[in-house]
């Protein structure tokens, strides 16, 4: 039974901002995320005379975008694998960030460590942390062998580990020790971009 | 002493909660043999609570989106109706974005931001839309419009019968031909421009708050659309300025030449408009 635009109205408006925010979290552009969402529903468009309109509830969108989305982000980054910024850094000045980073700064470490790695592993990871699904479901949207998805998380893990430890130090560990999340987002939200804390 | 490699997968599992009771004891093995394990941890829970907050999020208006998206499905429609009217037509940029729609059943809204497109049978429209760089159309009357970036028109298929008659959002110049049994009329979502004269700007602004016109030849009667009574007449130098908020329109003087806009225009002086217009009509 062919599917009307009104059909696609409605499920449009309905499930955008949770599949823009899932676009947008895998591929961290806006315009890319937009082409996303773009493209599953023009696809859905160009097949509208046989399809199903299960293929416009929300757990199958959800699905296509997260397939589009890492398709889009592979697109865009290909296989080149860029250094680490901070290792660059510490190669260069012989120290250790002997400041240790709250707020806005940190965020920016994450996020350009994040950016970093490979596409798969990026989409996996975003998926895990950021839309808080199992691993099991990850497989299942992905198409990937559950191991495939653990050997990713285990080298995503690795790689920011990597990329930032040398902002981990000691007294930052402390510090989150002692704090719930909430008081830490607290800290982020209030745009405090530097904090140096003495000896504790 | 051989290092154990540190069992990441195993710890990434574990940040995630998803460790099945197997895995938890092969967990709790690594930990008990070092003091540093404990550590590295330690470690990476943290950095795991903080790697959310690098989540990014952006102010989207879906109402906005789904007009763009319903333009693109129902122009890769239309495909086979889609007409160029090339000898007419003239762009200026790189990558001029203009999508014809003709034949297609929609009416045109001045407001691609905020109101849903709606579709009404057997009416055909003419719409054009500029995305990022400026054009220059010529309606079927020969007038000319400039469109500003992000910006488009519309008219019906009886444009040039009974009325010329065009629907605007965002910002046009228009050149206007003179004649005087069917007056040239430009609406944009809240006020209404009819000329007598010849070449003007309309601009509306994106909060909706306000609309201006500026007469640079001729004259106009401007109004706002609900407020019949309302009607100001405005000359050459003169500019209209309708706010939503008060619904009154007050007017001022000015010196320009052309809208600022124009001047990207690689030296759009008025005898190059001429010249062009000139070269078009011969074609």
């Amino acid at each position: 039974m062919p599917i009307s635009l009104e059909q696609i109205q409605h499920s449009f408006l309905e499930h955008y901002d949770k599949l823009f925010q899932t676009a947008l979290n895998i591929t961290s552009e806006c315009d890319d995320a937009k082409d996303v969402i773009q493209d599953v529903f023009l696809k859905i468009w160009q097949k509208k005379e046989n399809m199903d309109d299960q293929k416009l509830n929300g757990g199958y969108l959800y699905r296509s975008v997260v397939n589009a989305s890492l398709n889009k982000l592979q697109k865009r980054k290909g296989n080149i694998q860029i250094l680490s910024t901070a290792t660059i850094a510490i190669a260069s000045n012989g120290d250790a960030p002997d400041q240790v980073l709250y707020g806005k700064e940190l965020e920016k470490e994450i996020d350009r460590a994040i950016e970093l790695l490979p596409p798969k592993c990026k989409a996996i990871f975003v998926l895990s942390r950021f839309e808080g699904l199992k691993y099991r479901e990850i497989a299942d949207h992905l198409d990937v062998s559950p191991k495939t998805v653990e050997n990713q998380m285990g080298i995503a893990l690795k790689k920011l580990q990597n990329t930032l430890s040398p902002y981990m130090t000691k007294e930052f560990l402390a510090f989150t020790a002692t704090v719930g999340m909430s008081t830490i987002l607290t800290y982020l939200l209030s745009s405090v971009h530097l904090i140096y804390i003495g000896n504790f | 002493m051989k290092n154990k490699p540190t069992p990441w997968d195993l710890i990434a599992k574990y940040l995630a909660d998803d460790l099945d009771d197997v895995e938890r004891i092969r967990l709790q093995n690594w930990l008990d043999e070092s003091e540093d394990n404990h550590e590295l941890l330690e470690r990476s829970s943290s950095m795991w609570k903080f790697y959310y907050s690098s989540k990014k999020s952006e102010k989207i208006n879906k109402t906005k989106e789904w007009n763009e998206l319903m333009l693109i499905l129902l122009s890769k429609d239309s495909q086979s109706t889609l007409r160029t009217k090339s000898r007419k037509r003239l762009f200026i940029g790189i990558a001029a974005s203009v999508l014809v729609l003709i034949g297609i059943s929609l009416i045109p809204i001045s407001d691609l931001d905020n109101e849903i497109v709606k579709i009404e049978p057997e009416i055909n429209y003419t719409m054009v839309v500029a995305e990022d760089s400026i054009v220059l159309y010529y309606l079927p009357d020969s007038s000319l419009v400039i469109l500003n970036v992000n910006s488009s028109i519309s008219y019906t298929s009886d444009f040039n019968q009974n009325n010329r008659s065009v629907k605007l959002s965002g910002e046009a110049f228009f050149e206007v031909e003179p004649d005087t049994n069917s007056p040239f009329i430009v609406q944009s979502r809240l006020t209404e421009v009819k000329v007598i004269g010849t070449s003007f700007n309309v601009k509306n602004g994106q909060e909706h708050e306000m609309e201006v016109v500026e007469v640079f030849e001729g004259e106009v009667e401007f109004k706002a659309i609900d407020h019949n009574e309302n009607s100001v007449h405005l000359k050459k130098g003169e500019v209209g300025i309708f706010t939503d908020s008060d619904h009154k329109i007050a007017t001022d003087k000015s010196s320009n030449n052309r809208p600022p806009w124009m001047g990207k225009l690689v030296d759009k002086s008025e005898e190059f408009l001429q010249d062009i217009k000139l070269k078009i009509k011969k074609l």
